[in-house]
């Protein structure tokens, strides 16, 4: 099941726009679950986040800094300054900024975001902006998916030794990006099997060293 | 959005590597060069920027309009036959997109490679000869005008070899290298007034610093006239030079020095010190600094009685007007347009429009310097100011956070050098006699009694000694008293209509002041209000109807409209007729109510709005003069505290202190934001200071609620203090009125 976060210092604001998601997605017989959080105590604490929540898109208010939330520290980063972060750490995840704030410079250059939409702009085309919104999400999503398949087939093939180079600098790429977004059971599994694997191979080949060295 | 490098699948999917390959058609030349560049003097100017990248430090310019020719020498590194080949004559090829240092650590300034073009904008032809040490001259001729025809390939146009060349290097250097350019028939004419951009243009493009010991432009417009150098000369003459530098945390170290009393003296240093960020900029005390190191220096010049050595006061008028204005230089290069004085952005600190609005003179806490007064620059640098952006939609850099917090900080120089410079002046010369200041109604009523007495005396003495007396005498000057009352009753009516005048005005500019500060709010609870009903309809309007959704939504667009009709309904109380008559004010009743209104405002930014209030303060006065004073205070404390970042908080003190006659009503409002700066506490009570900045980093404040303040304050014979830090970590300010108790 795909995932929207919609993060909002304003928790009436947050949960209104999330509820107004929820609906649209309802009428297009979508089973998505939509969550609502307030601005979280670090600007580099979103992508551990986004991964333990399985967010396939983000949905962000600019001005974050306006209510103290449940932590009682002000947000002092914007919204368009998580998604810079978010862009180098999760450069596929979709990022859209909600906002009333008009005419700023920086939001307009904001290469990071997939969308700013004004707030009136929402309200009057919700329909519009949730159906985009799911394209964004399944296409990210059917990225993820397909990335993990091909991780699961390479591994499959690094434990049956049959992986050449190319296999196993794709498989590490794929690791290296996965590792990010998916935090599943998948790879926690995986990445055991492969330490053990490759323990076992390494107590293997001292047997084999031993054994030739009795053989001279 | 960003873009992924997806390749395009030809075909079956394999791409056959064929023989085409793209031309260059030779009018593609005079596209870059000619048909690209502005106009003549920015051709000229980049030709010059070339011999900096080259580290030359000496240029020699000739415009010679009547010889119809242009020569550009330097003394930098020069080129030899292959640089010509590989490097001048290559389009697009520039060491300095890899590079980015000169040998001599200068931050070249092109990187496109198309410099050189713009001598075709200059002129037909072209002759360049370049020696580099040690090794053969090099020459060759181009004719721009051989590019101008249609279907010739680039390449078959010949660029022609001068013999024997021996390139003139400048006179006032000894280097035995460097590259001249001469250009002929040129384009077009050279007027005075072209001349003179061009000189501005050149005096501007490296800072005044190095200007002085690095790199010298000597130019020459007349045939066998002398060469003047481009160079600022005036400097010396500055009245009051401001140096400071931001380390990595901000920290602002400064230093102001004045111009000595006699030429041939050094100056001397006044005032220096350490500022924290947070104290300098209290307005972005709640970001962390991340702007990088800076350095600003700001030249103060009087533009009149003053006598300088060297030169007249009309050549300093026309150097303060060439230059006048805050520049900004990265790695040592001009950043257009802030600084150009016909530049919409020139004066981005906003320096005119602050003078035009209050012209006072200096012996005035309020004195503000005008922009051309000021020779400044700001020196920062690519790598060490990173967030510092160069804007891709248009000149100059992005207007986001990091440029609020630099454009506040260096505002924040201005507002430190005039301040001193208000500080030396009065020193010097004495502050401005303060107005004396009388209770108009009370004298009024003092003359009225004085004359009431008189009369009645008069009136003892006709009714005694009538005979003595000259009855008619007595008679008129009973009749003159008697209409010299009736007019200084009237001139006390209008003196107490004046001042419900002034009660009515500062009412409503406090309303205003409010209306911007807590605007924002109110949008927002719009916003809400309008997305709450959206989605409470939606929820309604189909198959399975969503009750409870709906209802809540219902009651949050409620509560969005309340606090809506709360600030539209505080805003009409405050002009209320009622309000503008002289009454006994129940000044407890009125704070309390006043706090009560306002809370959801605070509440809706998380600002803790609490009260101590004393009950049954009852004072005679306008009640709309309390509540300005109020609201006034409470505005810049809601600034202020939502500038924390942790508990946000303001609370409000009404009390009596003070014995028999000295007693007085105190009312104080602290807050939990970052404080007032000791270097602005002699400025907050001046009309159109203000430390607030909007988004963009331009001034916002209106920097008249604390005049407001103290205007009523002095009105009510009253006084008012700041504290930089109070009760709640942040600012405090008190009002204290003579207080009489329970006055009717």
């Amino acid at each position: 099941m795909s995932v929207i976060a919609v993060v909002d210092d304003r928790k009436n604001m947050r949960e209104s726009v999330a509820g107004l998601i929820e609906l649209e997605l309802e009428d297009m017989n979508l089973q998505w679950k939509v969550i609502a959080d307030e601005p979280l105590a670090s600007i580099d604490a979103y992508s551990a986040w986004i991964a333990d929540n399985d967010i396939s898109l983000l949905v962000l208010d600019e001005k974050l800094g306006d209510e103290i939330g449940a932590s009682g520290v002000a947000t002092t980063y914007t919204g368009h300054e998580v998604a810079a972060v978010l862009r180098e750490q999760l450069p596929e995840l979709p990022q859209l900024i909600i906002t009333s704030v008009k005419n700023s410079d920086e939001l307009e250059g904001a290469a990071e975001l997939d969308a700013i939409v004004q707030r009136d702009e929402f309200n009057k085309h919700s329909r519009v902006h949730v159906e985009r919104m799911v394209r964004l999400a399944t296409r990210f999503v059917d990225r993820n998916e397909a990335e993990l398949a091909e991780l699961t087939s390479l591994s499959q093939k690094v434990v049956d030794q049959t992986a050449n180079a190319d296999d196993i600098a794709r498989l590490n790429a794929i690791r290296e990006k996965v590792q990010m977004t998916v935090k599943g059971e998948e790879i926690v599994v995986l990445r055991q099997v492969l330490t053990e694997a490759e323990a076992v191979r390494d107590r293997l080949q001292r047997v084999l060293e031993l054994l030739k060295a009795k053989a001279q | 959005m960003r873009k992924t490098a997806t390749p395009i699948v030809v075909g079956g999917g394999s791409v056959v590597t064929g023989k085409r390959a793209f031309k260059v058609d030779a009018r593609a030349l005079l596209s870059l060069g000619r048909e690209s560049i502005k106009d003549h003097t920015t051709a000229l100017v980049e030709l010059i920027k070339n011999a900096y990248d080259a580290d030359a430090d000496h240029v020699e310019v000739d415009v010679i309009d009547e010889d119809d020719l242009i020569r550009i020498a330097d003394d930098g590194e020069g080129m030899n036959s292959e640089d010509i080949n590989s490097k001048w004559l290559r389009i697009g090829f520039s060491e300095k997109r890899t590079r980015r240092v000169s040998h001599k650590g200068r931050r070249e300034t092109g990187e496109k490679g198309i410099g050189r073009l713009s001598a075709d904008r200059l002129g037909a032809q072209l002759r360049l000869q370049s020696q580099k040490l040690d090794e053969p001259a090099v020459g060759v001729f181009v004719n721009w005008n051989e590019f101008d025809v249609e279907g010739k390939e680039i390449g078959a146009v010949p660029v022609a070899e001068i013999p024997s060349p021996r390139p003139n290097l400048p006179a006032k250097s000894a280097r035995k290298k460097g590259t001249e350019i001469i250009i002929g028939q040129l384009r077009q004419e050279w007027t005075a007034s072209d001349i003179k951009t061009l000189e501005t243009e050149l005096s501007t493009l490296v800072p005044p610093d190095v200007a002085k010991t690095d790199f010298a432009i000597w130019l020459r417009t007349e045939r066998g006239g002398e060469y003047r150098r481009i160079s600022s000369s005036f400097e010396e003459g500055a009245e009051l030079e401001f140096r400071g530098s931001f380390d990595s945390k901000g920290q602002l170290m400064y230093e102001i020095s004045e111009r000595p009393a006699a030429a041939g003296q050094k100056r001397r240093t006044i005032k220096h010190g350490k500022i924290p960020w947070a104290q300098h900029v209290p307005t972005q005390s709640d970001k962390p600094y991340s702007l990088g190191r800076f350095s600003v220096v700001l030249s103060f010049f009087l533009r009149q009685g003053v006598s300088l050595a060297g030169f007249s006061l009309g050549q300093l008028k026309e150097y303060l007007d060439t230059y006048g204005g805050v520049r900004i230089y990265r790695d040592n290069v001009r950043v257009k347009p802030y600084g150009d004085p016909n530049h919409s952005e020139g004066d981005w600190l906003g320096l005119s429009e602050r003078r035009v609005k209050n012209p006072a003179g200096a012996g005035r806490k309020d004195y503000r310097i005008a922009a051309n007064q000021l020779v400044g620059a700001v020196y920062i640098g690519r790598d060490l100011n990173p967030a510092l952006a160069d804007s891709a939609a248009r000149e100059g850099l992005v207007h986001g956070d990091a440029y609020s917090a630099f454009h506040a900080a260096v505002f924040g120089c201005v507002v430190l050098l005039e301040t001193t410079y208000h500080q030396r002046f009065v020193e010097k010369k004495g502050p401005d006699a303060p107005e004396s200041k009388i209770d108009l109604p009370v004298v009024v009523g003092e003359i009225k009694t004085e004359i009431a007495e008189v009369t009645k005396n008069l009136a003892k003495v006709d009714t005694e000694d009538m005979r003595v007396a000259s009855t008619r005498l007595l008679t008129e000057s009973v009749a003159k008293l008697e209409a010299v009352a009736k007019k200084v009753a009237i001139a006390g009516r209008e003196i107490h209509e004046l001042a419900n005048q002034a009660t009515v005005y500062r009412g409503l500019a406090t309303v205003g002041i409010a209306a911007a500060v807590f605007g924002h709010e109110t949008e927002s609870a719009l916003a809400q209000a309008k997305l709450s009903t959206g989605l409470a309809f939606a929820a309604i309007d189909r198959e399975v109807p969503k009750i409870p959704l709906s209802k809540n939504e219902l009651i949050k667009a409620r509560d969005a409209v309340e606090r809506v009709q709360v600030w539209g309904q505080f805003a009409l109380a405050r002009v209320k007729k009622d309000k503008r008559r002289r009454t006994r004010v129940d000044v407890s009743e009125l704070v309390s109510r006043l706090v009560e209104d306002m809370a959801p405002l605070f509440e809706a930014s998380t600002i803790v709005l609490n009260r101590r209030i004393q009950r049954d303060i009852l004072i005679r006065g306008f009640a709309m003069d309390f509540e300005a004073l109020l609201v006034n205070l409470l505005t810049n404390a809601y600034h202020a505290a939502k500038l924390a970042k942790r508990n946000r908080q303001v609370l409000v003190s009404l009390n009596v202190g003070g014995k028999g006659d000295s007693r007085s009503l105190r009312l104080s409002v602290a807050d939990s934001g970052p404080g007032i700066t000791r270097e602005h506490l002699s400025q907050i009570w001046t009309p159109l200071f203000s430390t607030r900045v909007d988004d963009r980093g331009r001034p916002s404040g209106t920097g008249l609620g604390l005049t407001i303040v103290r205007s009523i304050a002095d009105d009510m014979q009253g006084a008012v203090i700041a504290l930089p830090k109070g009760d709640l970590g942040g600012a405090t300010v008190e009002v204290s009125v003579p207080y009489k108790g329970g006055e009717s």
